[in-house]
């Protein structure tokens, strides 16, 4: 069963997502042939205080066993270490440099990513939400810039960092650049996606991300099934990497390994 | 995919700029089920005469050596002269078998420098694809946006025009072609963002979107997800994935 570690639940204000409930999401997944998944909240994104849409985010998790809620912190607030403290059944931290105005060599990011790593608890990017080509003209917000999570990843060479949305460029050069980065297929695109990019860096990088309901699911899926002869490889992409990264963490184990 | 549904791709380049052979291409379509692509040729940036001619001959060899595959149009540059212009489509589409014309950034289209090649293809009856987007950055000089796609649609009302790239010209590029029936638009372009197709469907009617990929810049499977993922009815997707194409085509 694949496990997407890209997905979200919320509103945008560009977007009209089909998509609006947990039980929707969880059901969506299933019939596209995904299983486990992690969330983030998109209220988490634009609204002042991250920890709101964390909250909304964790409830309506609760009854749904597929999916993994992940907090989104802001370490330039000073609420980020009880957003870290209190999530019990923590699997990962989100932040979200480039909507938050920070950037990833400020202290604010060291400190966090310092408690990140006294527990190996592994921390997404994410790189970007939109194409910035098509973005609102007053709310341009460029992408996370490469270098910088370079400099950041090898600084914590222990702290699992997971890039979410990454172009296929940026892709291979966080993954050349460093030990620790993987990135998520939503946002890789060439001719034939997984063969080319394989050629270039490990299957053990790359993880399956759909980026709903931002994008259709659907294309990720097919994009994945483009390496289906290649057993393992479909097998470490789709489901090991995210077993591997998150499924013995946290509370829940049995979410990410549960078919 | 492997059902026996007519899948046309109205927006591909051969031969691929990156070095991936033709044969590649063609084997990994015929894995998709796509059973036709549209070769647009693949040519440079504000090309010479003697390049638009090269990049046409490429096309019409393309096209004679997979006439079961490939269907061709030919590109031109309406920065050059009429006559060169004009000789271009009747070389290439009156002796030369292909079936359409594609414009990309050279001139915008509200430039009435384009107005002889829409009326040559109106005579002709082929359409004519061109690229838009609605770009908040990077935006190349000459390039149109929808509503420039909008504009030459409404001078030229005779003439079919394929609008690029439907999720790059988003909700408000749809809403700038709905009024000109004659203005359909391909589904390539940017991500698979969401809804924009279902959207399409409800403002412009199944009967005017085409599936289009980009390919060899993007991947076949991703672009054919966007269409096959979309919430909306099983005969709206055949139109879009190929009946109107075999239509438009006159295949
Ligand atoms: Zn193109």
């Amino acid at each position: 069963m694949i496990v997407d570690i890209n997905t979200s639940l919320g509103r945008w204000p560009f977007q009209r997502f089909s998509i609006r409930t947990a039980p929707a999401l969880a059901r969506h997944l299933r019939a596209t042939g995904i299983g486990p998944a992690l969330v983030t909240s998109l209220d988490t994104i634009l609204f002042p205080d991250p920890a709101v849409g964390n909250a909304e985010l964790f409830r309506a998790g609760k009854r749904q066993p597929t999916l993994v809620p992940v907090p989104t912190v802001n370490p330039t607030l000073s609420n980020w270490r009880a957003i870290v403290a209190d999530g019990v059944d923590l699997k990962a931290v989100r932040i979200v440099p480039n909507y938050h105005e920070y950037r990833l060599d400020t202290p604010f990011v060291r400190q966090l990513v310092e408690v990140l790593a006294a527990e190996v608890t592994p921390l997404i990017i994410q790189m970007r939400v939109e194409d910035e080509r098509n973005q609102y003209p007053l709310m341009k917000v460029p992408g996370v810039p490469v270098a910088d999570i370079v400099e950041l990843a090898n600084a914590f060479p222990q702290v699992p960092t997971i890039c979410l949305c990454a172009y296929f460029g940026e892709a291979v050069e966080l993954i050349r650049k460093t030990e620790n980065v993987c990135v998520d297929l939503s946002f890789i695109e060439t001719f034939q996606t997984l063969p080319t990019l394989l050629e270039q860096v490990p299957a053990t990088r790359v993880l399956f991300g759909s980026h709903t309901p931002f994008f259709y699911t659907r294309p990720a899926v097919m994009k994945l099934e483009g390496i289906r002869p290649l057993a393992e490889e479909y097998e470490t992409i789709g489901q090991a990497n995210a077993v591997r990264l998150f499924g013995n963490r946290g509370g829940r184990n049995a979410r990410l390994n549960e078919q | 995919m492997t059902d026996e549904r007519m899948i046309i791709d109205i927006h591909t380049h051969l031969p691929a700029k990156s070095g991936v052979s033709t044969a590649t291409i063609l084997s990994e379509a015929r894995r998709l089920g796509i059973t036709r692509l549209v070769n647009l040729g693949a040519w440079p940036l504000n090309a010479t005469p003697e390049q638009v001619q090269s990049a046409n001959d490429e096309t019409m060899r393309l096209v004679r050596r997979h006439p079961d595959t490939l269907t061709g149009f030919a590109f031109l540059n309406p920065n050059h002269e009429k006559g060169f212009v004009l000789g271009e489509i009747s070389r290439c589409v009156e002796n030369g078998g292909l079936r359409g014309i594609k414009l990309e950034v050279e001139r915008n289209a509200r430039d009435p420098r384009l107005d002889p090649i829409m009326d040559a293809c109106a005579s002709l009856d082929i359409p004519v694809l061109h690229h838009s987007w609605n770009k908040t950055v990077g935006k190349v000089l000459g390039e149109s946006s929808p509503a420039g796609i909008a504009h030459l649609g409404a001078r030229r009302p005779r003439t079919i025009i394929v609008m690029a790239h439907l999720t790059a010209c988003g909700m408000r590029g749809i809403l700038d072609i709905e009024p000109y029936p004659n203005v359909y638009v391909d589904t390539s372009g940017s991500q698979p963002f969401s809804g924009i197709v279902e959207y399409a469907v409800k403002r412009l009617g199944p009967e005017r979107i085409l599936f289009g990929s980009d390919i060899p810049g993007r991947d076949f499977s991703c672009q054919l997800g966007r269409v096959l993922g979309a919430g909306i009815g099983a005969r709206d997707r055949d139109l879009i994935l190929g009946i109107n194409a075999e239509r438009l085509l006159q295949l």
